[in-house]
């Protein structure tokens, strides 16, 4: 309720449903998006899952990050903290229910997102095939790289909320955390972009490494990995520059989470409320 | 410094400080709050009266020290006894983008236990049921205040710790705020009050501490803070030969002139009676004559700033 009678809730959900509206129209303009030839279902699905993946990665996390760091960071802003903490709620338990109902939103993003993507997708195969076939018929492969693709997007929503729960735990306010939450994943992919260049001119150093350690090109680089190099890779997106295995990446995801949570939960424990 | 020795404490602070930083905000505090009375909390700007509250509600550690809550250490056991804590600290902390009914839904929620019929009765208490739908950002600060209070109130607590509950509050607001302090008060609730309408707290308060710098300058009875005692107001008409003649007794030395003209003399025998005869035989016969009030204002200035 918190959030929901903010207006900037609605906002971004309002352009955020705009935004895929007008890039379903643009998919249905593309040539690479052709149901209405069998054989370019398949390529088409891809097509359009590459460029739905994409807003996902970046619209979405752009929403769950504000959201979930105004849904922290108001309790800090408007010192409401200091009422639930002084009513007995542990810290820890207020972090927690924090960091789950952040979660709940971002199932329910996801959710609706993807439902939106599909009602999207079948009036597009409606408008160009003049019926559901292509979908129905289409090889069950594709099925599996949708779910791939689909687990992706959970854990880029799940890795978003994480970010925007602790960073705006650390930052304690709702400007502070909700800038550095959305100048987390830019600075991150700026810096992999940079250590690419510097591969690339071959100034040999660690930063071959330091590349796939960074969250957002591992989040970028998950649904290659996931589907083994099919086209629902978000390519328009950096990617580490070794490359490494599922497992591993899935391991520095898994890191990072589990540090920047330890993280804000030890702070909010231990650090005086001043609010 | 006087201390009352309190039989059941629903508040303890045992030799309490808090440092931040180098500066000590809080320095070595030692404070019984009894169940069922109105404790005053008074103190300059920066004394510490906040950093205290605070330390009482489990918000900020202690550096040295305990604190002790309806029996039991804050620290170690917050979470068993905090629920039974109403908690008003500085400004109202509200979510003003909501409505005043729907702020007391949700911290009502937060608690698990508060019916739709406790949250009526709290908006008509506080006299916020005709606004009870408009959104907080539109509230008056007394409103807001008023709304703080009843958050405090929500649960029923045994004991209230309210920093400056009528901060912010006119005339009529402030009546209603001692009203609803006795009541409690009635109601065998403890409130522990800070405020600086020092007035109020004097006629609210069973005890009050006066905080300076962070340490404890004074903790007891209000009338005992305002009485001076074995003194007494004389007002008389020939004043300076009365004081002259006055100091010219071996009882009367330490007799000196008010600034409205009025003799404040010690008595030969402790009692008016004998100041008023012994007087009236030197040929100064007394107007009035009544035992000494110091106003709490003079007092609070008095320990706070080493004013005379």
């Amino acid at each position: 309720m918190k959030l929901r009678r903010q207006r900037p809730t609605w906002v971004l959900v309002v352009v955020g449903v705009l935004l895929l509206g007008l890039a379903m129209l643009l998919l249905a303009a593309d040539p690479a998006v052709a149901f209405a030839r069998h054989s370019l279902w398949a390529s088409s699905v891809y097509q359009l899952l590459l460029v739905v993946q994409l807003m996902f990665a970046a619209g979405a996390g752009l929403i769950l990050l504000t959201t979930t760091s105004r849904l922290v960071g108001m309790e800090y802003s408007f010192g409401t903290i200091r009422v639930i903490l002084a009513r007995g709620t542990g810290r820890i338990q207020l972090f927690l229910a924090k960091l789950a109902s952040a979660l709940v939103l971002a199932l329910m993003l996801l959710i609706g997102y993807w439902l939106l993507v599909a009602l999207g997708t079948a009036i597009l195969v409606l408008h160009q095939a003049g019926s559901l076939t292509p979908l129905t018929e289409l090889p069950g492969v594709v099925w599996v790289n949708l779910g791939q693709a689909l687990l992706s997007c959970a854990i880029s929503a799940g890795s978003c909320v994480v970010v925007g729960v602790t960073i705006s735990t650390l930052a304690r306010s709702v400007t502070g955390g909700m800038l550095v939450s959305v100048l987390f994943f830019p600075i991150d992919n700026a810096l992999d972009l940079i250590l690419i260049q510097l591969h690339r001119i071959a100034v040999p150093g660690p930063w071959v490494w330091v590349s796939d350690f960074l969250l957002g090109p591992s989040l970028n680089h998950l649904p290659t990995l996931l589907t083994s190099g099919r086209e629902v890779s978000a390519g328009a997106l950096p990617a580490p520059i070794l490359h490494f295995s599922l497992a591993a990446t899935l391991l520095v995801v898994v890191c990072w989470l589990v540090t920047l949570t330890l993280l804000a939960a030890l702070a909010l424990a231990r650090r005086d409320v001043l609010a | 410094m006087q201390t009352a020795l309190v039989q059941e404490s629903a508040l303890s602070f045992r030799a309490v400080s808090k440092r931040f930083g180098s500066r000590m905000a809080v320095d070595r505090l030692d404070l019984e709050v009894g169940r069922g009375e109105v404790f005053g909390f008074l103190g300059p700007n920066g004394a510490g009266k906040t950093t205290t509250m605070r330390m009482a509600l489990g918000l900020i550690k202690p550096t040295s020290g305990c604190v002790e809550v309806l029996g039991r250490d804050v620290q170690l056991e917050g979470r068993r006894v905090l629920p039974h804590v109403g908690p008003l600290v500085e400004t109202p902390a509200l979510y003003p983008h909501l409505s005043g009914r729907t702020n007391l839904r949700i911290f009502g929620a937060e608690l698990g236990r508060v019916s739709a019929a406790r949250i009526e009765s709290l908006l008509e208490l506080t006299a916020l049921d005709e606004r009870q739908d408009d959104r907080v950002s539109s509230y008056s600060l007394g409103m807001r205040q008023r709304l703080g209070l009843a958050v405090a109130l929500l649960h029923d607590p045994e004991l209230l710790i309210l920093d400056e509950p009528a901060n912010g509050l006119d005339p009529a607001g402030i009546r209603e705020i001692r009203a609803l302090l006795r009541q409690l008060r009635d109601q065998g609730k403890t409130v522990f009050l800070s405020s600086h309408v020092l007035g109020e707290v004097g006629r609210v308060c069973d005890r009050v501490a006066i905080l300076r710098q962070g340490a404890l300058v004074y903790s007891g009875r209000v009338d005992a803070l305002l009485s001076e005692a074995g003194y007494f107001e004389v007002k008389v008409a020939e004043v300076d030969s009365a004081l002259a003649w006055i100091r010219e007794q071996a009882w009367g030395r330490s007799a000196r002139l008010d600034k409205d003209g009025t003799i404040v003399s010690p008595s030969p025998s402790g009692r008016g009676r004998e100041l008023n005869s012994t007087l009236s035989a030197a040929g100064f016969i007394p107007d009035a004559i009544g035992p000494r009030q110091r106003d709490l204002e003079a007092v609070f200035l008095e320990l706070t700033e080493g004013r005379p």
